[in-house]
């Protein structure tokens, strides 16, 4: 378990009172700009951070702090600003001891390099990105796949749903929030196993 | 401190409640609420959201006989009309569902399916989480609930002149700065296990029987007549709470009584043979992993199991 008690004090860049960007314009700047880069981001935590079952919590953390200093002001270079957050992030978590690896250690100078190459997201077009949400939904389990197809193909209703899969409306929504999750685990680049929902 | 995969759990809610439209004011304010607590959260649902939003485009997959039965375009100079009784359309829905909401109880009704969790954050930044096959009536006023079935989880901020309370069989818990766990079982027995704070619980059948407050690590258990008190370790409390987590955790517990708990959460269920039944075992296993349980006590306890599409059965 990564420890979340303090966002700002090793962030990036420290916070100060009053927030200067609206919360809409953060949130649009979040989806459009951070969002897409989370295959890299997922990418970049899993090489340089020994234990996979912290690179969900890590990349959780980045988000909050970039984030929060977007409130401040957009960076101009987000991609950039991103993956600076992450290697800042996992050079103080190394510092606090909790785990030292060491070969990680020795590459942060690597680290800076990643961050300027251009990333796959960049190439993704309309048509591939539905080939690509069909891959992503093929992993599903199978309830769960089929909540979220008749909701978004048919257009079904829950009560619709439910009783054109013989389960309770509790259930529906159950299988779309673990479905929802799931998909978009497979979309950021989780590896094929798909990861145990609580 | 929240975990990370608990406020991804309650993103993925909040999604999907507004993709149903499970929304008023009282959800708009608590989805407001829960939004400004921390920015973990507004990340989780940010995320969330945009996935769900990426999942419009599966639209393109409908069939061509499924566009073929949808209705017609109207001639163009009937639109405008249309607009404007369409808007007269969704006023007048307003208003009868603006009117359903004030002749309803005052109270909204959460429920979990066999094997489901749902979490529940309230304005105040008070928070309650439901187990599986569970029902919960939350007063409007969000200081009353009623356990109808179940277990719940409460963590709830105090207010001393309006205590939050919980009315489960013919008792009544009184929070009085805590948080605890009430599990109600369909023979009538009533559980309380208290973390931290103090709450006080009072049997409201028979309110000459006296009250008792209970104190961080108490575990009372109460039927119609009876209320005992028991004081646990912090451990074995927790461990009686890895629901949250998703995980059963069994110390040197009874196969059988074993079984009961994971029948809980799973529609097949675990039987347990008398020749078997009172072999203890330990260990942590996923809510839905029976097969893994099955597995150990294959392999580890050397019992024969016997698998059918309803039923596991174990014996010796």
């Amino acid at each position: 378990m990564v420890d979340r008690a303090d966002i700002t004090s090793e962030g990036a860049k420290p916070r100060s009172s009053g927030a200067q960007m609206s919360t809409a314009e953060v949130d649009a700047w979040f989806r459009a700009e951070v969002l897409p880069l989370e295959a890299m981001l997922m990418q970049y935590l899993q090489q340089n951070w020994r234990n996979a079952s912290d690179v969900p919590d890590l990349r959780q953390e980045v988000y909050a702090r970039v984030y929060q200093a977007a409130c401040e002001k957009l960076p101009e270079r987000s991609k950039q600003y991103v993956f600076a957050t992450a290697r800042n992030l996992l050079i103080n978590r190394m510092r606090q001891g909790q785990v030292v690896p060491i070969e990680a250690a020795s590459d942060l100078e690597a680290l800076e390099i990643a961050a300027d190459s251009p990333g796959p997201e960049q190439s993704v077009i309309a048509r591939d990105e539905l080939r690509h949400l069909q891959a992503a939904l093929d992993r599903l389990p199978p309830r769960a796949r089929e909540v979220i197809l008749l909701r978004r193909v048919e257009g079904l209703s829950r009560p619709e749903i439910a009783q054109r899969m013989g389960i309770t409306e509790g259930t529906v929504s159950q299988h779309l929030e673990q479905g929802l999750r799931a998909l978009v685990e497979i979309l950021g680049g989780d590896p094929p196993s798909v990861r145990r929902l609580p | 401190m929240i975990d990370p995969q608990t406020i991804e759990t309650a993103a993925a809610q909040w999604v999907r409640r507004k993709e149903f439209g499970d929304w008023n004011d009282i959800a708009q304010t608590e989805f407001q609420s829960w939004l400004n607590q921390s920015v973990l959260h507004r990340v989780a649902y940010l995320r969330l959201e945009e996935g769900w939003k990426r999942t419009e485009r599966l639209a393109a997959l409908r069939l061509p006989e499924f566009r073929r039965l949808e209705p017609q375009r109207p001639p163009r100079r009937w639109t405008s009309l249309l607009h404007v009784a369409a808007a007269a359309v969704v006023v007048a829905a307003i208003g009868v569902a603006g009117q359903a909401y004030f002749l309803s109880p005052p109270e909204d009704t959460y429920a979990t399916p066999v094997g489901g969790r749902e979490i529940l954050t309230l304005f105040d930044g008070s928070h309650v989480e439901l187990n599986t096959d569970t029902v919960l009536k939350l007063g409007r006023n969000r200081r009353t609930a009623t356990l109808v079935k179940g277990e719940a989880f409460f963590q709830i901020r105090h207010d001393a002149n309006n205590p939050f309370t919980v009315s489960v069989s013919g008792h009544r818990i009184v929070d009085l700065g805590t948080k605890f766990s009430v599990r109600s079982e369909s023979s009538g027995k009533l559980e309380v296990a208290l973390f931290e704070g103090k709450a006080r619980i009072e049997n409201t059948d028979s309110p000459q029987t006296r009250s008792t407050v209970l104190a961080p690590g108490d575990i009372a258990v109460a039927t119609a007549e009876t209320l005992n008190v028991t004081r646990k370790s912090v451990q074995t409390l927790a461990n009686t709470i890895g629901w949250r987590h998703g995980v059963v955790i069994f110390r040197h517990m009874a196969l059988a009584d074993a079984a009961t708990e994971f029948n809980r959460y799973n529609m097949k269920k675990l039987v347990v043979d008398p020749s078997a039944a009172a072999i203890t075992i330990d260990g942590t296993f996923a809510t839905d992993n029976l097969e893994t349980f099955a597995r150990v006590a294959r392999i580890a306890l050397g019992l024969t199991v016997q698998s059918n599409e309803r039923e596991i059965i174990i014996k010796r």
